[in-house]
Parts: C-alpha cells; structure tokens; sequence
C-alpha cells in the first residue's frame, strides 16, 4: 500500500533572494544583507533546538533547502546544519538531501563546495532557456549563464540535478520552446517541472494582470503546449510522476513525495510548514518577528491547524490525483471506510472522456488529467 | 365631512413625494421630525431601495388652519409601476385631489404624465407643485411653462416648494384644503366602503384601508363584503396616524381602518365594497376588479432540504399578498418546488426578493410564462401555465393565448420607435388618439407573453421614459404557439423550456442556446446545448470541456492553503445546479430572462 513512509522530511526555508521575481509569492525578503545571511544559520539551528523533542529519534529520509534562494548559503553553513541534522536524528544513509539554486548565484566551487556539504540533488531554477522570457520573468540570468550553471550542476557530482521551467508567458510558442528543449535534454537533467506561471494575489504580475496588461497564455495555448512537453517528455523517456513534475525513472524526488503522500515533516524557518499526521502547522511568514523569538529563546509566532477526517480525506483525495498512480479505491477505503458510490460511474465517465484509466480499483490521470486534477478533485469530493 | 380632504401625492419616481409626505406629517404634528427621517409612508426596506412604493398606505394629519379652521386630512398613497396600476386606482377613487409633484431640475417626466392622466381619469383636482426649488440648478421657469401647457392652468396656482428644506409646506396645506372639494356622501344612507389597500397583521388577520363614501360604519356592526360575499363583525376601526387609533365609528368622506377578523388578505379584497349587513346597499361602488395573477415561474428552492422553509414562507407571504397564488410543482431538474402567479415581472421579482431576504432562502426562478387555454384532442379545455404541461401539439390541439389591451401615451416623436416594437411584439394596432400637447395615445392588442417580459423597460428606454404604458387584459385569441425545449447533453431540462409562438421559436432556440453558451461554466466534459421543438433540433451549440483546472506547485507549505482553495471551488459547485452530468449555475435561470440584453 502506498502510503507516507515513515521517516520523516526536514525543510529549511531561506527567505532571501538577490531580487524577487514579479510572480513569486514566496515569502522572501529582497536583496540580501551580508549579517542577516550570517546570523540566519544560527537562528534555524536555535528554532531546531526548540523543536527537536517532538521529533526526536525519527528516521529522516530527505531534507530540502528551499526557498527563497538557498544557494545564497554560506556552504559551510550547509555543512553544519546537516551536521546538526545528523547529530539529532536518524539521517538515513540514503537520504535524498536537495538544495535549490539560482543561476546567477553559483560557479563551479560553490556547486562543488555544496556537494561536498551533503547536498546529493540539485534543483535548478532555469525557468527558460530565452532571454526575452527570462526578462519579463524578471529573473537575475541570462540563457548563457542558466547553461553554464547546468553544466557545473552535471559535474560537480549531485546524484540527481534536477530543472525548473516556468511556462505559461504571452512569448511562448511550441517552436521556440522545442529549441529550448532539445538543448535542455542534452545535459539529461534527472527531472525537470514545468511549472505553469499562475496569478497570485497581492504579485506584481497580479497588478500587471488587473490593470489590463496580458501577461498569461490563453487558456487553450497553455493546455496544448503542456500537452506538447508531455509528448517530447515521455518520448525522452521521463515519466510524469506529477502535475509538474517529470523525472527518468527512479530519479523522482523523494522529499516532494513525501508531501503528496502527506508524510511527516519539520519545517524550520519563517513560512515553513511542519506537518505531524494530525495537525499542522507553520511559522509565521516573518523574518522580524522569528529572529526576535529565537534571539529570546523563545518558539517563532506560528499558527496551526488540527486535520479532522473531513480534510484529511479531501487532502488524501486531491494530493492523490496530482500524481500519475492515482487514486487507489481500496486504500481509500482502509483509510476512511467506504467511498461514495457515484465515484464509480464518475471515475468510469472521466476515464471515457480520456483523462485516465480506472479499472474498478485506481484511477490513474493521463497527462490531460492530471491538469485538471483539481477539477476531478472537486468533482468526487461534492 | 366638509372638514375633511382626501388627497394623494403623484410624482415621477424621485421627485420628491416620500420627503414632501414627510414635511406634511411632521408640519402637522403627525410624526415628529427625527421620525420623519425614516420617510414613513415607504415602509418595507424593498421599497426604498427600488424606489418604488409597493403597497399604498394611509395616514389621518390634523390641520389647523389660520382662517378655515379644523381640519382632518387623509393623504393615501399610490404604488407606482405598471404591474399595480389596479392598486393604483382604487387608491385614487378614494381620493378628490392629487398633490402633482414636479421636480424643478428635470421638470415633467414620464411617471408625471401617466399619474397624471390616471388622476385626471378619476376626476381629482390637481394642486401642481414643483418641488427642489432650493437647487442651484431648478429651473423654475422652464418648469412651471411646462405645466400650465400641461394643464392649462394659470401660472400663479403653482407652488413652489422645497421639501427637503421645509420651504412652502404651509402654502401647500393651504391649497389643499381651498382647492380640494371636501368629500360627499350621505352619512346616513346604507354603508358604501372601498378597499384600497389590505395589510396582514399577525396578530389580527387582515386589515384593509377603506374610504367610507356613504354611511357610517360603527364598532361591532356586522359587515358584508359585497363581491366577496363573506360576513363579519366590525371588531376594531379607527384612523391610521403612526399606528392604528382606533374610533367608534368611521362616517362618509372619513378615511381609516377596519378589523374584521379575517384570516386572509383574500378576503378583503382591494376594490371591494364593504357594507353593513344589516342594511346592505344595493349599489355597490364601480371599478371592482378580482386580481389574478398573469404570470408565472417556477419557484425552487437551490437546496432541496429548505423545500418545507420555502413552503411556510410562501404560506406566510400570500396571507400579506391577495395577488400572489402558488401550488407545489415537480420538475425533473429542480426537484421539488411551487408554480407561483404574479401580477407580472416586477411583482415576481418583489416576491422573489422578499422570499431571499426576509426569509433568507436561496431560490431558483424558472422563465416566466403566462397561462395558455389550450383544448386537447378529446375536446377537453385546460388552462396551462407551465411549459412542461404543454402538450406535444398536433393538429387536433388548439392553442389559445391572452391578449391584453394597451394604452400607450407617447410625445409624437417616439411614434416611429414604438410601432416598430410593438411589430416586433405581435402587437395588433387598433387606433391613435392625437392630444395636445404632441402627445398620441396609441391603442394595440398585445398578446400578454410579448409584454410580460421587457416590453415596459423597452418602451421606456425607445422614449427615453416619456411613454407611459397601461393594459387591461381581454380575453384569449388562438394562436400559433409551441413549447420550445432545451436539452442539455441530449436530455431536456424541463425547467428552461418555454411556450412561444411559432414564428419566434427560431430566434429564441439561438438566443436562449447562445446565452446558455454564456453561462454555464467549461467543465470536465463538452455540454452540448440544444433546442428542440418535439423532436427537431432548431439551433446548437457547445460548451467546450475545460482543460485545466490545477495549481502548479503543491509542496509542504501549499497543502492547507491548496485544501482551502479546493473547499472554495466545492463550494461553487454546491451552488451549481447538477442536472444530468452537467452543472448549471443558478443563476442561468434568471439570467434567461435578460436575454434582451444583447441585443
Ligand atoms: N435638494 C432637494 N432635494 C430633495 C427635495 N425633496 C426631495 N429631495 C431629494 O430627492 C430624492 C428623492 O426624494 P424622495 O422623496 O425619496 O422621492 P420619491 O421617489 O418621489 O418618493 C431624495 O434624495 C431627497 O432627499 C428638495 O426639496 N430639495
Ligand atoms: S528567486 Fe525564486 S523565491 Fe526568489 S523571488 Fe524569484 S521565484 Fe521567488
């Protein structure tokens, strides 16, 4: 049975990046202070001191450095924090131990500083490999230096390099993304997502988009052009194991599984979500107010929420039709007893309109299904 | 009684008839001023906010007048749309003056025609008076030629007032107790007492506003209702001020209230004559009219478990409203709910409104229709009001449609404008009366389903509100009329079919498709939207399968937030209606109904 494993993932945030992008609604704080960046390992490892009872003793099996823009890390500061990881928990020998990275803000030592820290996967945030997307992504890289950070990426010895692409601008064709592609697929990432850019409030780009401004591909266009990737994907040989997320097979991220299982994890950092089965709950998206607790040796503000079955079975239900294995009746059933009996004809009706297959047991989404995994969602959940 | 004046005020909507009523009340002492803040005579919130006065009321003010002496003057006031002009004129036959109001920013309006012509009909004295004086940008010039051309009168019996300042209010008392001939009638003869308007009060049932024009009617008399034909007992009567005060008794010219402990407002009837039933008169006063409902919908509730909450509230509206009926009705695609008559559009969407407000219920409202007489093969003749009883016509089965007819008072210009509607409406052209003034009064007979819908708001915007627009219905006409469905993923969906004539089946099967087009929302599958006439598909269209509906990114920090999101989107379906595999907002049922817009 498929089901959260039971170790338990860490996430870091860094909330710093160099310039934020007009999308973003990360919490991260623009430009980046030398003694913020210095102090701020010292603070994860305090909040870490407070939090660890709670987990102590638990087998970690991935830990992920986001953010934010974590390869603006001191590598040293990497190698202690998973010193102190290691010293408190069970940090399996196999964890998958991922950082992401900006192009732009990483050369060859830095890569292999970070490799040598610990760090076994990377994550690339190439976006595009056009400069005239890259610019009105408002991102700090040229096409040249995404390649250059890819080919460092390749030989610096991760054992998984993974890539970021955001599709989704008025600017993009298939033909000029297929010119992009055939490049990208010559350093083999190990995975790449194909993030679709989405208005969120209170971005520039929402601003942009109220005020008249066409700043998404229509409906329609961005359909068919992540219907086109998923042809050249899978003709590649990469599986789409998620909504976004394509991978050669064997190399998915473990961390991000863990999540769509609804695994276990601890967040450190403002903004982090640390989930425990039953409850969840999260630091407040303040790096003021987090630093401040911490220096008085006190938890950061955070809010929390308890999972009853009701959300636990709509998470269980949505996180399960973003991913091609899909929707397993019989687990579902263990989990939260019997399922409503129309799903039976509704799942057969969704698979005939080919969005999947079901065979009286899993609903598995294709590549058109799994884009509209929210729809289905809100469909069987009435 | 030759103390006593009866009078109403008429203005176009806005001139200023609520704040000129309230100057009265509180220069007379009736309501003190913060009272008067409240605008009394408009009480439902409805009211106010549509600007339009539903229900007509009454209130008794008590002058003293510098030279004449004591007065009792009764101001009765008149709801103002189309859809109560029968309302409207009892109001008026209970009075022997109108207060004209004119605005002096904007000057003689539509409404200030059409009042005006209903007052004149009823033979009341008109006291003019322009009204906002006190704006910079009144034109009192301009205004007051305008009404001595209307009314050929002299230019010095116009007031001029501004009530919103209180300047002029005792010139107006004035006239209206000089100008206004006290009423007449024999407070002896047998009791004459008309109904023009009825009130349910929870706690006494109803109580209808009469004018008493002959005899006297004492507390405890047993009474009859002469239409009605259903005896009482006079419990309580009295005059209306703020509340009720009650009096031992209400002589002819007196305006007031009675208690005859009925249950229903049915039973009190606007228009009819109340009367003692020891000594009834034979002589009933004119203009009776029993009120049936003309049009009709489907009233549903959105969720079925307030099936029983919407039947209560229908129970308790129709004991305030004698013009309102529903029955329960099934439909495959809503479930259970209630056919309902209404005098016309805006009555329903009153009703309607009240339903969701005071009674905090979520409704679906089916296109309206108006009632067919159709006789089937077997020579049987049944009265039809809902499209999904019309039957599967053949030629044995004849369709009969009501006509009504209309009175329409244009200026000359919009002469060409209103023909052309009333062809596009099936309108019968019957004769044109010349006024003065370059004024016509048209004459047509209007099928009643060509009117109901937008014809007024039509009328008044080709005229820019200058044509006042009055109709009576008379009689059933055959007609070429077919039921028109919509099918939805192959499969009719009774609530949207409706009943038309043959020759508009075509253009209403594109619009009603097209605007279906509009509003249901892309989902997992096409829908395909048909209409049909029997078995023949006259137009199509289709909705086209959404293709995404996800969020990108959904890691540990996005779940709870993505859970809310999805919540959210349930939500929007849970208002969704599902009918077959394809959900309709509910909306697109009303929004049927303004199809007219696009065009
Ligand atoms: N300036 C000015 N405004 C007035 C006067 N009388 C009424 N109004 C305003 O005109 C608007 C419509 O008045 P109302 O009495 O509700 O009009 P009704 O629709 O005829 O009942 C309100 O905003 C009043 O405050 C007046 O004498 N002068
Ligand atoms: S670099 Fe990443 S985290 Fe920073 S603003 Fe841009 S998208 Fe957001």
């Amino acid at each position: 049975m498929r089901t959260a494993d039971s170790t338990i993932g860490i996430y870091v945030h860094v909330p710093f990046c160099v310039r934020r992008c007009p999308y973003c609604a990360f919490y991260s704080l623009e430009g980046v202070a030398p003694e913020l960046l210095r102090e701020y390992p010292e603070l994860l490892l305090r909040e870490l001191e407070l939090r660890k009872n709670t987990w102590q003793g638990q087998r970690v099996g991935s830990i992920f450095f986001g953010g934010g823009t974590p390869s603006l890390l001191n590598p040293l500061d990497v190698k202690r924090l998973m010193q102190a990881f290691r010293a408190e928990f069970q940090v399996d020998s196999a964890a998958e131990i991922t950082l992401e990275a900006n192009p732009g803000t990483v050369d060859e030592q830095r890569l292999a500083d970070l490799c040598a820290a610990g760090i076994n996967r990377l994550s690339l945030g190439v976006q595009a490999l056009n400069d005239q997307r890259l610019i009105f992504l408002g991102r700090l890289h040229n096409r040249e230096q995404a390649l250059e950070a890819l080919r460092f990426a390749k030989t610096a010895g991760f054992l998984k390099v993974s890539v970021d692409l955001m599709v989704g601008t008025p600017l993009e064709t298939t033909d000029t993304w297929d010119r992009e592609f055939a490049i990208l697929l010559e350093y083999q990432p190990d995975g790449i997502s194909f993030y679709n850019l989405t208005l969120e409030e209170g971005t520039r780009l929402a601003r942009r988009a109220q005020s008249g401004e066409k700043v998404f591909l229509p409906h329609d266009e961005a359909v068919d052009l992540l219907l086109h990737f998923a042809d050249r994907m899978k003709a590649a040989g990469y599986r789409h194991y998620e909504v976004s997320n394509w991978a050669l097979p064997g190399a998915e991220s473990r961390h991000n599984k863990h999540y769509w299982n609804r695994g276990h994890y601890l967040g450190l950092g403002p903004s982090a979500h640390s989930f425990s089965g039953k409850r969840r709950e999260w630091n407040l998206p303040t790096l003021k107010l987090y630093s401040k607790a911490l220096k008085e040796g006190m938890l950061p503000p955070n809010q929390s929420e308890n999972l009853g079955i009701e959300e636990t079975r709509s998470e269980w239900v949505y996180l399960n039709l973003r991913q091609d294995e899909g929707l397993n009746l019989v687990h579902f059933k263990k989990k939260f007893g019997s399922w409503p009996q129309y799903w039976k004809a509704m799942l057969e009706s969704i698979s005939a309109q080919g969005l999947g297959s079901f065979n009286g047991e899993i609903f598995s989404p294709n590549d058109s299904g799994l884009l509209l995994a929210d729809e289905i969602a809100a469909r069987l959940l009435g | 009684m030759q103390n006593i004046r009866n009078f109403c005020i008429i203005a176009h909507i806005d001139h200023g008839k609520s704040t000129l009523a309230d100057r009265l009340l509180e220069i007379t002492g009736t309501i003190s001023s913060q009272q008067a803040h409240g605008q009394v005579l408009d009480n439902m919130d409805l009211e106010q906010e549509r600007g339009i006065t539903i229900k007509a009321h009454a209130v008794t003010m008590n002058y003293q007048d510098p030279e004449l002496g004591a007065f009792v003057l009764n101001l009765i006031d008149t709801p103002g749309h189309v859809d109560f002009t029968y309302e409207v004129s009892r109001s008026l036959a209970a009075c022997e003056g109108a207060l004209l109001i004119v605005d002096a920013s904007q000057g003689v309006q539509a409404q200030t025609l059409s009042n005006l012509y209903l007052a004149l009909g009823h033979d009341l004295t008109i006291i003019p008076v322009i009204n906002k004086i006190d704006l910079p940008s009144a034109q009192l010039d301009v205004t007051i030629a305008q009404i001595v051309d209307l009314l050929g009168c002299e230019a010095s019996e116009i007031l001029a007032v501004s009530a919103k300042q209180g300047l002029g209010i005792p010139e107006v008392l004035s006239a209206v107790v000089r100008r206004i001939p006290a009423p007449k009638g024999d407070p002896t003869a047998p009791v004459r007492a008309l109904i023009f308007d009825s009130i349910f009060d929870t706690y006494r049932g109803a109580v209808p506003y009469i004018r008493v024009f002959d005899g006297t009617l004492r507390k405890g008399m047993p009474i009859l209702f002469v239409h009605n034909q259903k005896q009482y007992q006079a419990e309580e009567l009295g005059t209306m001020t703020l509340g009720r005060r009650p009096k031992e008794s209400l002589s002819a010219g007196e305006v007031g209230y009675i208690i005859p402990g009925c249950k229903n407002v049915r039973e009190t009837r606007v228009g009819d004559t109340i009367t003692g039933a020891r000594e009834p008169t034979d002589n009933p006063l004119p203009g009776y009219k029993l009120v049936k409902p003309m049009v009709f919908a489907g009233l549903y509730p959105a969720a079925s478990e307030d099936y029983t909450n919407l039947r209560d509230s229908l129970e308790k509206l129709a004991l305030n409203d004698a013009s309102f009926t529903w029955e329960p009705e099934t439909s495959m695609a809503l479930g259970f709910g209630f056919r309902c008559g209404f005098l016309g559009l805006l009555h329903m969407e009153v009703v309607q409104e009240r339903l969701e407000r005071e009674f905090n219920l979520n409704l679906i409202t089916t296109l309206p229709t108006v009632e067919y007489q159709v006789t089937l093969e077997d020579g049987q003749v049944v009265l039809i009001e809902s499209p999904a009883k019309m039957p599967v016509l053949s030629r044995q089965v004849t369709v009969e449609e009501p006509f009504i007819s209309a009175e329409i008072i244009t200026p000359a210009e919009y002469f060409g404008a209103i023909m052309k509607l009333a062809l596009d409406r099936r309108g019968v052209y019957k004769s044109t009366e010349y006024l003065e003034g370059n004024r016509q009064t048209l004459h047509y007979d209007f099928p009643l389903a060509e009117v109901i819908y937008d014809f007024y708001d039509r009328l008044k915007s080709i005229s820019r509100g200058y044509a006042s627009l009055d109709y009576e219905f008379i009689g059933y006409r055959q007609s070429d009329i077919i039921r028109l469905d919509i099918m939805l993923n192959g499969e009719i969906v009774d609530a949207l079919s409706i009943i038309v004539h043959k020759d508009k089946a075509f253009e209403w099967g594109q619009r009603l498709t097209s605007k279906l087009k509009e509003l249901i929302p892309r989902q997992l599958f096409d829908v395909a939207i048909q209409a049909s006439i029997g078995s023949k598909i006259i137009a199509r269209t289709n909705v086209r399968a959404l293709r995404k509906n996800v969020t990108a990114k959904c890691y540990g920090g996005d779940i709870t937030r993505k859970r809310k999101l999805l919540e959210k989107q349930r939500e929007g379906k849970r208002r969704m209606k599902q009918i077959g595999s394809v959900e309709i907002p509910q909306e697109a049922f009303m929004a049927l109904l303004r199809v007219d817009d696009d065009r």
